[in-house]
């Protein structure tokens, strides 16, 4: 009986951020030399048919004689990209005996993209493929070299590097080189990071935004921080990462895989250890904040999840952008539905936003610089809509900084040889530490003051009477609605935490209302 | 059908405008013609070489029949038209330069501006918590002695001084840079329509006219005209209401204005003025020439006592030196305050305490109504 020219390999499609098992098959028919891609590919995937063809015939072998057919399983699925590349040209080789598959193979996965001459390069979201793979049992993956630090963190997958076809034909036929495998294994350590620089040391003045950044930073509360051009309050938002921890290991594989899938993280850099931080410019479109487009892709609030999402000239964003924005600081997740795909993407980000308070900027400066008046102002900040600026808990008013305060030395802030961001950053360290007791103790996961969902917010918080009362006191005063009262009562909350006081006290509640989110207008009317 | 007054006038006033007619010719034309009904008639047959007559026949009758298609559209209920040969020409006015020919109002008319006393306040339009404050007793006090308050309806101090009149139940009128019919500022409609109720609102400019930057300082001239008296509350440097006092100079009007802090620079224009020669006021019996008969019933205007303020004022620190040290705080705070509004760091550096006791102390004030944030500062309120 004649062998059947037929094979199968394994790899695997993106969608969102998680990858999806492909089948890929060919089959050499006889008849006129054709070669034929079936199975929802884009153009991408019809291109492959050359440069597979072509990578083929520069690595030595021969591309088969006869109607080569191809076909990706499920078809149903709409692919994209040059990652199906390398699978193709195993599978092609393999079903014209060019390649003798091992045992394993059934089971191997593989993926990359091919160039002209056979070499394989980098494709994006190695961690998402992998991780999916895995889940559906697959142990062997065959991939590009550039995606070995990605695939170190992923447990119990081989992962094998290669840098040519003809390698990849090897290891398919399972034969590995033992001394290359070893060497891959061995992780760059990465440099230990003891001497961050003093970030927000090198700020001058703006004490009550260092304060209301550690507050936000330490419970995740939203900020707006208003104030003239040219204050500082990109400076002060570029520093809030400085302070906040790093990354757990968990959340690091959650934050790489975003950045895998995206592919902008560099393809040799391993798993994030930072938080991320995303400056996003004021032309944002909603589709780039919250993500979006033919085959979806991660917006920057997803790019920003566990980290520090920066929105800038908050009040020049398009209504529609803004709008956008509500659902991921409620829920902390994107939900997008399209024609084709419904997809959930995870955006628990910090959310801090700059702006002026007023079209000339002026309006905190003392000495009566500012001639906007009252309705121009309202106009300017009506573009932020009330929910969203509901939203906000802290706000943060920033003036100038003088002169002498900007010229004089720093060097008083060290103490015992630490800085101000460390010392800082240990604040927030501590403060988390004891938020997540609190959660833990009712089995909560969520635990941030900022997040956190409690029906008893007096007896979860700890608020003493006599705070609970003063809280109470100026609320009514200034006519705070129930999600502006629990605001407040959650920024004491973190500050409590700050300052590791057991019960939150008066002093605590009144610098919460300092913060709380207040229109610059007079609230008593006359 | 015959055209009314309101239309006679509109069209005369808007063809005299295309012309460039002089204020003064128009009231000459006027007395000739007898009276605004008599305006057509004139017009049409007069053979007077000092005026372009026929020229503004023609304008005033294609004037005519556009205003008569909008102008149901354009005549607000309770309105009317006085001419400087009606009886109820605001006697003051008359005195002036450039006295304005026609007045197109809205409201109940114009006696009370022929009363014993008038006064014009005026002010920025961007106003601090004190000029806010200062105008709304000053007017209070002035219309407790039967002043009648005439102001420019613009935002602030404007603003201010009519709804201070209204509260304390005097009428008061609104001199507008636009037609009477137009509400400019838009946010001031509700005001607009109890100033109608309770005086006037009136203009120079024929109805529809749209608000335009040069309407405003020739406004300005029957601002001052109005009123024996004209009080600037609050007006910073490069102030309009500068305008309006000269005006007032010119046309020998009193011209008095409300000192303010030196720190906080929302004063500048009103203590320029004082170094010219302007009367300093600080309650309203610092106004020249105001009817004293009423004075003693004025005085029990709240708000006005300093006695009592101060009484109030340490009532508040002992109720907080009970609990130690803080009263201590609230008072140096209300010490800063006094000078100027500030933010947080700023009054935490000149208190020399730390951002979180400041924040206590100022939160304690604000319950009690001592301190309140305006337009983002902490600023000192005053105890009514």
């Amino acid at each position: 009986m004649k062998k059947m020219n037929y094979h199968r390999t394994l790899s695997c499609a993106m969608t969102g951020l998680n990858g999806v098992l492909v089948e890929i098959e060919v089959s050499v028919l006889p008849g006129l030399p054709s070669f034929e891609i079936s199975g929802r590919g884009d153009s991408a995937i019809r291109e492959s048919r050359d440069r597979v063809r072509a990578a083929i015939r520069h690595s030595g072998y021969l591309f088969p004689k006869g109607r080569v057919v191809a076909s990706y399983a499920p078809a149903s699925l709409p692919k994209q990209g040059s990652a199906f590349d390398l699978p193709l040209a195993l599978a092609v080789l393999a079903s014209s005996d060019q390649a003798v598959p091992s045992g394993d193979a059934p089971m191997t996965a593989s993926f990359g993209e091919l160039s002209l001459n056979g070499r394989v390069k980098p494709v994006s979201g190695v961690l998402g493929r992998l991780f999916s793979l895995r889940e559906e049992g697959i142990r062997h993956v065959i991939g590009p070299t550039e995606g070995e630090r990605e695939a170190s963190s992923v447990k119990s997958i081989r992962y094998e590097g290669v840098e040519t076809l003809r390698q990849a034909v090897l290891r398919y036929s399972g034969i590995s080189p033992e001394s290359r495998a070893k060497q891959g294994m061995v992780m760059s350590e990465e440099k230990s990071e003891e001497n961050t620089p003093d970030v927000l040391g090198l700020i001058r003045g703006q004490t009550e935004g260092i304060r209301a950044c550690t507050i936000a930073a330490a419970g995740w509360h939203p900020i707006l921080l208003m104030g003239a051009p040219g204050c500082g309050k990109t400076t002060l938002a570029t520093a809030i990462p400085s302070i906040l921890p790093p990354l757990s290991e968990e959340e690091s594989v959650e934050v790489s895989r975003i950045y895998s899938a995206a592919g902008i993280c560099s393809f040799s850099g391993g798993l994030m250890k930072r938080r991320p931080f995303r400056y996003t410019h004021h032309t944002v479109t909603p589709a780039a904040l919250i993500g979006g487009g033919l085959f979806p892709k991660p917006g920057e609030c997803t790019l920003a999840h566990r980290g520090v999402l920066f929105l800038d000239e908050l009040t020049e964003v398009s209504p529609r952008t803004l709008d956008a924005l509500r659902e991921p600081l409620e829920t902390g997740e994107v939900r997008l539905s399209r024609a084709d795909w419904n997809m959930v993407f995870p955006a628990e980000f910090l959310f801090v936003a700059a702006c002026n308070p007023c079209r000339c900027g002026y309006l905190l400066e003392p000495h009566g610089r500012c001639q906007c008046d009252d309705m121009s102002v309202r106009r300017h900040l009506s573009r932020i809509n009330g929910p969203l600026f509901d939203r906000f808990d802290l706000i943060v008013p920033m003036t100038r900084v003088d002169t002498r305060t900007l010229l004089a030395v720093p060097d008083k802030r060290r103490e015992r040889g630490r800085s101000l961001t460390q010392k800082t950053g240990e604040q927030v360290v501590s403060a988390w530490q004891s938020q997540k007791k609190r959660a833990s103790a009712r089995g909560m996961s969520a635990f941030h003051n900022g997040s956190v969902q409690v029906s008893d917010p007096e007896k979860y918080f700890s608020i003493s009477a006599e705070a609970m009362r003063f809280a109470g006191e100026i609320a009514d005063q200034s006519l705070f609605s129930v999600r502006s009262f629990l605001s407040l009562l959650r920024i004491a909350r973190t500050i409590a935490d700050i300052e590791k006081n057991e019960q939150v006290s008066r002093g605590d509640i009144a610098e919460a209302y300092h913060f709380k989110a207040r229109l610059p207008f007079s609230d008593t009317r006359i | 059908m015959k055209p009314s007054r309101w239309e006679i006038a509109a069209a005369f006033t808007k063809a005299a405008a295309a012309l460039r007619v002089t204020h003064l010719a128009r009231a000459s034309m006027l007395d000739r013609a007898g009276g605004v009904e008599g305006l057509p008639l004139y017009l049409k047959e007069a053979d007077d070489e000092s005026v372009p007559c026929r020229e503004m026949y023609r304008l005033y009758s294609a004037c005519l029949s556009s205003f008569k298609a909008e102008c149901a559209a354009r005549k607000p209920e309770e309105s009317g038209v006085t001419a400087v040969t009606d009886k109820d020409y605001p006697a003051r006015l008359l005195q002036i330069d450039q006295a304005p020919a026609v007045l197109f109002w809205r409201g109940t008319g114009l006696d009370a501006l022929q009363g014993d006393f008038v006064v014009t306040v005026i002010g920025s339009r961007t106003p601090s918590f004190y000029g806010l404050e200062v105008t709304r007793r000053l007017c209070g006090q002035l219309v407790g002695r039967g002043v009648t308050i005439v102001s420019g309806g613009a935002r602030g101090i404007d603003g201010q001084a009519h709804m201070s009149a209204l509260a304390a139940g005097g009428p008061t009128f609104a001199v507008l840079g636009c037609g009477v019919d137009i509400v400019y500022p838009k946010e001031h409609h509700r005001l607009f329509d109890q100033i109608a109720r309770s005086g006037a609102i009136l203009s120079e400019y024929y109805p529809g006219t749209p608000p335009r930057r040069h309407h405003f300082p020739a406004r300005n001239r029957i601002l001052a005209g109005l009123s024996d008296a004209v009080l600037v509350t609050e007006a910073s440097a490069s102030s309009g209401t500068l305008i309006t006092a000269g005006f007032a100079a010119d046309q020998g009007r009193d011209v008095c204005a409300v000192p303010g802090s030196i720190l906080s620079g929302t004063s500048r224009s009103c203590h320029d003025l004082i170094r010219d020669g302007a009367v300093i006021v600080e309650r309203a019996d610092d106004i020249p020439r105001i009817p004293a008969e009423r004075h003693e019933t004025a005085d029990m205007i709240p708000g006005d006592n300093h006695a009592e303020n101060a009484a109030v004022l340490r009532k508040g620190y002992s109720d907080s030196d009970s609990r130690g040290k803080a009263g201590g705080h609230e008072a140096r705070i209300l010490n800063i305050l006094e000078a100027a509004p500030l933010t947080l760091a700023a009054i935490a550096a000149n208190s020399g305490l730390s951002l979180r006791t400041a924040a206590l102390s100022l939160a304690v004030l604000q319950s009690k109504k001592l301190v309140c944030l305006h337009r983002g500062l902490y600023t000192r309120t005053f105890n009514r």
